[in-house]
């Protein structure tokens, strides 16, 4: 398996992470555009729809914030979406502290009418948005980090904190229920 | 469903979306699809999702960097300060009582020891409260005592105790008046409680044993 594909004169992450360790804030930026849209991208897949850049930019910060910590046991990248993923979580609780919407066990429900979905017109695409939603809260996380992120199943495991076999039996059978439910 | 027996190959259909297969494995499974209509078209319908899912928010790239760069900035400025341990708002109190508690302590065996010497190398101490028991002889310990060494044996019914009845703490006839105060120390022995006082650290961990004596009519101990 390989990295995802990235031209030569891009520096990786791990040389980035050197860069802005001697000072260099360019390298922040470099890697906030590198990552921000996927964040986005999974931060919005798990229903944090509102506040999906406050949420990328508080990932970014804390995960800059102790980026001396950061031994690179896993890839940054893996690492950006754990925290955003316990980010949205945290986020998700709060919420149900303070009585609001989202409840702990829909935290990452997607609503049919939200706004994203309304902007969706072409209706293949609305119902492939439809099969990801019928999902569990954990097949549809899996199934998106595997599919659009293209996450292996060992980075999968770290971000969502479960094993890389429990991950690909999660993969398989949110593609057996998508099948099912586009008939 | 797919009735593929490849599960490997089909494991891998994502990593072949996303370009994550090396040379060989990416030929091996290109090989299989284009053999297979189901890995085929289930790779069609991945191909789809991903479409499908693919718009993200905008978010404002620079906005974020700025931010980051912004809370380095503040880490740096900040002095590197380990947060103080919030204290239990009862434990200085408990030191506190602790201390005066051990300071009674020793106190008592200042006095006590004081008295044992006195009691060795001269008259008897004087114990039990202003009204001795029957058939002692009253020898006052400490000054304030001074008084009460005129005080009969058996007070008349006229006689008035004192408005304070003083505490006894002694064994027998001989013993020690816990009413005496510091100021009746020698130089001496102040000195030696004070030094004793300065050596206290410790913090017992439970309240003491209460000690009791017991008192005979008389307002002697047994």
């Amino acid at each position: 398996m390989t990295e995802p594909s990235r031209t030569a004169e891009e520096p990786d992450d791990d040389a980035l992470i050197a860069r802005w360790r001697s000072g260099d804030e360019r390298a922040a930026t470099l890697l906030v555009e590198r990552h921000a849209t996927p964040l986005a991208r999974f931060v919005a897949g798990l229903g944090e729809r509102a506040e999906v850049e406050e949420v990328v930019q508080d990932t970014f910060v804390r995960a800059f914030g102790s980026l001396d910590g950061f031994r690179g046991e896993s890839s940054l990248r893996t690492w950006l979406f754990t925290i955003a993923r316990n980010l949205v979580r945290d986020r998700a609780r709060s919420r149900k502290g303070r009585r609001d919407v989202v409840s702990l066990e829909e935290w990452h429900a997607v609503t049919e009418h939200d706004a994203l979905d309304t902007a969706v017109a072409d209706e293949t695409e609305g119902r492939m948005r439809r099969a990801v939603q019928q999902l569990t809260p954990m097949q549809r996380e899996v199934f998106t980090l595997r599919v659009t992120e293209g996450m292996s199943y060992k980075e999968i495991a770290a971000v969502v904190a479960s094993t890389e076999g429990a991950a690909r039996v999660h993969y398989h059978n949110a593609m057996r229920a998508i099948k099912e439910f586009l008939g | 469903m797919t009735n593929c027996p490849r599960d490997d190959v089909r494991d891998r259909l994502p990593d072949l979306l996303n370009e994550r297969l090396d040379a060989a494995a990416r030929a091996e499974v290109a090989r299989h699809v284009a053999s297979c209509p189901e890995c085929a078209a289930e790779l069609e319908l991945l191909r789809s999702m991903r479409s499908a899912l693919a718009p993200a928010p905008n978010v404002d790239v620079a906005r974020i960097a700025a931010a980051v760069a912004a809370s380095r900035g503040a880490r740096a400025s900040s002095p590197d300060v380990r947060p103080l341990v919030p204290r239990r708002p009862a434990s200085g109190a408990r030191r506190i009582a602790w201390r005066i508690a051990a300071a009674f302590v020793v106190a008592a065996l200042g006095v006590g020891s004081w008295a044992i010497m006195h009691r060795q190398s001269g008259p008897d101490v004087v114990i039990g409260d202003h009204f001795p028991a029957p058939g002692s002889k009253p020898v006052a310990a400490a000054p304030d005592f001074a008084a009460n060494q005129a005080t009969p044996a058996h007070p008349s019914p006229s006689a008035k105790p004192s408005a304070s009845p003083q505490m006894v703490a002694s064994t027998g006839h001989r013993g020690l008046v816990m009413d005496g105060g510091v100021n009746d120390l020698s130089d001496g022995d102040v000195r030696m409680l004070l030094q004793s006082l300065d050596s206290l650290t410790a913090i017992p961990d439970a309240d003491p044993a209460p000690v009791t004596y017991p008192i005979d009519d008389g307002g002697g101990v047994r």
